[in-house]
């Protein structure tokens, strides 16, 4: 019964986590926002894995985990090392990066 | 009841993701929302995803937000004096995301006696006998495609903080 409007809360916390990538100016708080819509798509995993009964969805969600953790790590790595350069974390500081 | 008040909770901190200016409120809102997630994937009948739910999302990766935000240290903090009802109110907030879970604790107990119940002779797998027995056979490679994922991560971090030492 209530599984309608978890399909809904899913597709809520995607899409906020979706406008916050635009609106947020922080570095941090946009990676913060790519977690959000990560998790969003770890409850429709386990959303459909209920719906149909079947194990899959659960061990998609062990993968995206995974997933996310590289993602933190290496996202942090980028952004402690543009902090130690600009000294702020904007998003326009990705402007100024020199390949 | 349960699910109603999960789903509520769930809106309210993600709101506050979006809506609160300071980083460390963003990284504190994130973590309640990783908590009450929890207790969405409890409901749905996925304890072990909510157990890791907790410990992995909740435990490492939201605290490492907060650890890097304070070592960045971006702006110095002034201290918010007065503002009472809003200090009340958040706290508030706070306890109130463990009712959802206190509410479940009589179906827990009763979760754990089905699953076990005594006098009985095993016949069945558990919850996690069987999510694993999937997860070593039909997704093997993936597995280990997993474990190489997260080998080349850390080779790579360590590779990018090396270098930075040596620019200067």
């Amino acid at each position: 019964m209530f599984i309608d409007y978890y399909y809904y809360l899913a597709f809520f916390l995607f899409f906020l986590g979706f406008a916050g990538c635009f609106f947020k100016k922080n570095l941090i708080s946009v990676f913060i926002c790519i977690e959000l819509m990560l998790a969003a798509t770890n409850l429709l995993f386990v959303i459909y894995g209920h719906e149909y009964k079947i194990l899959d969805g659960d061990i998609f969600v062990l993968f995206s985990i995974v997933l996310a953790a590289a993602e933190a790590a290496i996202g942090f790595c980028l952004i402690i090392r543009l902090f130690r350069k600009y000294g702020v974390i904007e998003k326009s500081t990705l402007d100024e990066v020199e390949l | 009841m349960v699910d109603i008040l999960l789903i509520i909770f769930a809106v309210i901190f993600s709101c506050g993701i979006l809506f609160s200016k300071d980083p460390i409120v963003s990284a504190f809102f994130l973590l309640l929302t990783f908590l009450d997630l929890a207790g969405i994937f409890y409901q749905l009948g996925s304890p072990f995803i909510a157990a890791i739910q907790i410990l992995v999302y909740a435990g490492a990766i939201a605290v490492l937000f907060l650890f890097v935000l304070m070592l960045l240290n971006l702006k110095k903090r002034v201290p918010h004096r007065g503002q009472w009802l809003k200090k009340i109110s958040f706290s508030l907030l706070v306890v109130a995301t463990f009712i959802p879970f206190i509410l479940t604790t009589p179906r827990l107990k009763m979760a754990i006696d089905l699953m076990d119940p005594p006098g009985l002779e095993k016949t069945y797998k558990l919850p996690m006998e069987r999510l694993f027995s999937v997860l070593f056979s039909e997704h093997f490679l993936a597995f280990e495609y997993a474990t190489l994922l997260l080998l080349f991560v850390i080779i790579t971090v360590i590779l990018m903080m090396k270098n930075q030492g040596e620019e200067k």
